[in-house]
């Protein structure tokens, strides 16, 4: 008579660590268990993704020459360009840090006007040379530029504001 | 040229109207009297440097 009672045990503790599992919201979501939080539930992440998103940018620069001579080559070096980019959104996040007494809104302020001008996330260029002579080619990522150029308005813009310039 | 002006233009009054709304969006004002001299200065400096290397990226394209 005892054997079975004692069994019971052990049979409910497994039990409850599954619920609580399913509870988490690292699970995998399942559609068929009705006790699986579902992604789009919780809002905030959902919004921290796409702003931390938009503030991504992917460069890939692809350079292939195969059985070719006097090739000239120019590119525009894109990690510079977006360091000068992350710079000025440096610039800006520090002059209205200094300037907006309310950490909270400055930081608002920051990430919308940094998010709103970014118009492109994604670049890719492929370049394949094969067989060829005396061949030219220069090779621009005018997307970044500009993101750094419409940057650069908006610290000026916020400077001329402050009397800095 | 005058043509490319023009879109400058554009684009600098668009960068105006965005910084204004935002600021005003989050009913927040910059605070000049905040930042001191030397600060100001060196902000200066930065936003001359920044200028120069975009300038030269522009000049690079244009090319």
């Amino acid at each position: 008579m005892r054997r079975p009672v004692s069994n019971r045990g052990p049979v409910k503790v497994i039990n409850r660590q599954h619920s609580n599992n399913a509870r988490s919201p690292k699970r995998k979501w399942n559609a068929l268990d009705p006790s699986c939080c579902h992604p789009f539930a919780d809002q905030d992440r959902t919004q921290r993704a796409s702003q931390q998103e938009k503030s991504i940018q992917h460069s890939h620069e692809t350079i292939v020459i195969k059985d070719s001579c006097d090739i000239e080559v120019s590119t525009t070096e894109i990690q510079a360009v977006v360091n000068l980019q992350v710079a000025i959104q440096a610039a800006i996040a520090l002059v209205i840090s200094i300037s907006i007494a309310d950490d909270d809104k400055a930081e608002l302020v920051t990430q919308e006007l940094t998010t709103s001008i970014k118009s492109s996330q994604f670049n890719r260029q492929d370049l394949y040379i094969e067989n060829s002579r005396n061949v030219n080619v220069t090779t621009q990522d005018t997307d970044i530029a500009i993101n750094a150029q419409l940057l650069l308005l908006v610290l000026i813009a916020i400077l001329f504001r402050l009397d800095i310039l | 040229m005058a043509k490319y002006d023009e879109i400058n233009q554009a684009s600098k009054k668009l960068i105006d109207m965005l910084v204004d709304s935002t600021l005003r969006k989050h009913d927040v004002k910059l605070e000049a009297d905040k930042i001191d001299q030397d600060t100001k200065e060196e902000l200066r400096e930065l936003v001359q440097e920044l200028q120069k290397s975009v300038q030269a990226l522009t000049e690079k394209q244009k090319d």
